[in-house]
C-alpha cells in the first residue's frame, strides 16, 4: 500500500479505493459479527471507510495502516453497541423478547440467540468476546485496539464468559454436564 | 473459597490457550481436587467453543459496490459542503442588506420629520439648540450676517420672538436665552425691541 500518497486522500482516490478493496472483509466481518445483519453491518463498515477518509491527514503512521483502520472500526463498533444500549434502556429499541421469556428448549448454538445473549454484555466485554472469539484476535492486538492493558482485556474476557454462562442459565439454556 | 474464585477467572484463559505454563499447572492441579470448579470448567469449555469463529459469506462483489457506495456518500458530502460554501455568504449578504436597508429607512424617516420643520423659526431653532452656531466666532458671524443677512437676521428675530410668544403665555426666560443664543449684542437689543412690541 501506497502510505505516502494515502496523506492526500483527496489527490489520490485510487489509492483509496485500493485501501476499501484490502481491508473490506476484515471490517465487515466484525460488524456482521457484532450486528448480525448485512444492512447495518454494511452501514457501520460504510461509515468506518468514510471516517478513515476523513482522518487520513491526521494519520501519523505510528502503526500500519490495517491495524489503524480495525482501531477506528472498533471504536464505531463500540459506539453502536452503547447507542444500542441506551436506545433500549429508553425503550426506544424492541425487548429482546426470545431472550426474556426463559424458553428452556432453546438451541444453546443458534448464532442468533448467541449474539443476542452477547448483546446483553457490557460493550467493552461484547468487543473483547466479539475480537478474541470470533476475530481470533490475541490479547495483545485486543488490548492495542481497545487503548486497555492486555491484562485488563483479560479480566474483561473472563468476566464475560461467566456473564455469559449466567445468562444463559437464567434463560434456562444449561452447560452443565456436558 | 477465595482461590476457587481465582480460578474461575482464569477457566476461560486456561481454554482459549492464553495462559503460561505455571497458570495452566495451578489450574489443573486445583481442578483435580475440586468438583465445584472442575463442573465450571466443563461448562465454560463448552460455552467458549459455541464462541468459535464462523465463517461470514460475503458477496465477491461486495468490494466493489462497497467502494461506489463510499465514493456516492463522499460525493454527497462533498456536495453538501459545496452547498453551505455559497449559501452561509448568501446568507450573510441578505441580513447585511436587510440591516443596511433598515438604517437607511431609519435615517430617511429622521430626515424627513427634521426636513419636516419647515418654517425657518424651528430650523433655525433646531440649529442653536444644536449648537450649530455654538462654535462660530463671534467675528465670523457677524461677518455672515452683514447686509442682506441683517435683514435675515432681524426677521428671524422677530419671527423667533413672535413664536415664542405665541406658543407660551408666560415667555419663560430660558426659552428666551437658548433661542437669543447666536444674536450679538446690537441684535439682541433690537430682538428685546420687537418682544416689548408683542407685548405692549
Amino acid at each position: 500500500m501506497a502510505e505516502q500518497s494515502l496523506k492526500h486522500p483527496g489527490y489520490d482516490e485510487q489509492a483509496f479505493n485500493k485501501l476499501v478493496h484490502e481491508n473490506h472483509q476484515r471490517i465487515y466481518g466484525l460488524f456482521r459479527r457484532m450486528v448480525g445483519s448485512h444492512a447495518e453491518a454494511d452501514d457501520l463498515t460504510q461509515e468506518t471507510f468514510i471516517k478513515v477518509y476523513q482522518s487520513l491527514p491526521k494519520f501519523r503512521q505510528e502503526s500500519s495502516v490495517e491495524t489503524w483502520i480495525y482501531r477506528l472500526a472498533i471504536n464505531k463498533g463500540l459506539n453502536y453497541l452503547r447507542r444500542m444500549k441506551i436506545r433500549k434502556t429508553l425503550g426506544l429499541e424492541f425487548a429482546d423478547t426470545a431472550a426474556e421469556s426463559g424458553e428452556s428448549k432453546m438451541d444453546r448454538s443458534d448464532r442468533n440467540l448467541l449474539r443476542r445473549v452477547i448483546a446483553k454484555l457490557p460493550p467493552r466485554q461484547q468487543m473483547v468476546v466479539i475480537l478474541r472469539s470470533f476475530q481470533e484476535l490475541s490479547f495483545k492486538e485486543i488490548a492495542a485496539v481497545l487503548n486497555m492493558t492486555e491484562n485488563a482485556a483479560k479480566v474483561n474476557f473472563s468476566h464475560a464468559i461467566k456473564n455469559l454462562r449466567q445468562t444463559f442459565l437464567k434463560m434456562g439454556v444449561t452447560y452443565e454436564n456436558m | 473459597m477465595k482461590i476457587c474464585k481465582q480460578i474461575e477467572d482464569l477457566i476461560p484463559l486456561y481454554y482459549s490457550g492464553d495462559l503460561n505454563a505455571n497458570e495452566r499447572k495451578l489450574v489443573e492441579n486445583h481442578l483435580d481436587g475440586c468438583p465445584t470448579c472442575l463442573k465450571f470448567s466443563r461448562s465454560t469449555r463448552t460455552l467458549l467453543n459455541d464462541l468459535k469463529p464462523v465463517d461470514i459469506p460475503i458477496d465477491k462483489n461486495y468490494g466493489a459496490e462497497l467502494v461506489v457506495n463510499i465514493q456516492n456518500r463522499l460525493q454527497r458530502n462533498r456536495r453538501q459542503r459545496k452547498l453551505m460554501y455559497y449559501l452561509v455568504p448568501a446568507f450573510s449578504s441578505i441580513v447585511l442588506m436587510i440591516i443596511v436597508g433598515l438604517n437607511v429607512f431609519s435615517h430617511n424617516s429622521l430626515s424627513r420629520q427634521w426636513l419636516n420643520n419647515n418654517t425657518m423659526v424651528e430650523l433655525y431653532s433646531d440649529l442653536t439648540h444644536s449648537g450649530f452656531f455654538s462654535e462660530m466666532s463671534e467675528v465670523a458671524f457677524e461677518q455672515i450676517n452683514t447686509n442682506e443677512n441683517d435683514r435675515i437676521a432681524s426677521e428671524l428675530s422677530h419671527k423667533i420672538s413672535a413664536e415664542i410668544i405665541e406658543t407660551s403665555g408666560s415667555a419663560p426666560v430660558d426659552d428666551y436665552i437658548v433661542a437669543t443664543a447666536h444674536l450679538t449684542d446690537r441684535e439682541f437689543e433690537s430682538f428685546l425691541k420687537e418682544i416689548e412690541n408683542f407685548t405692549l
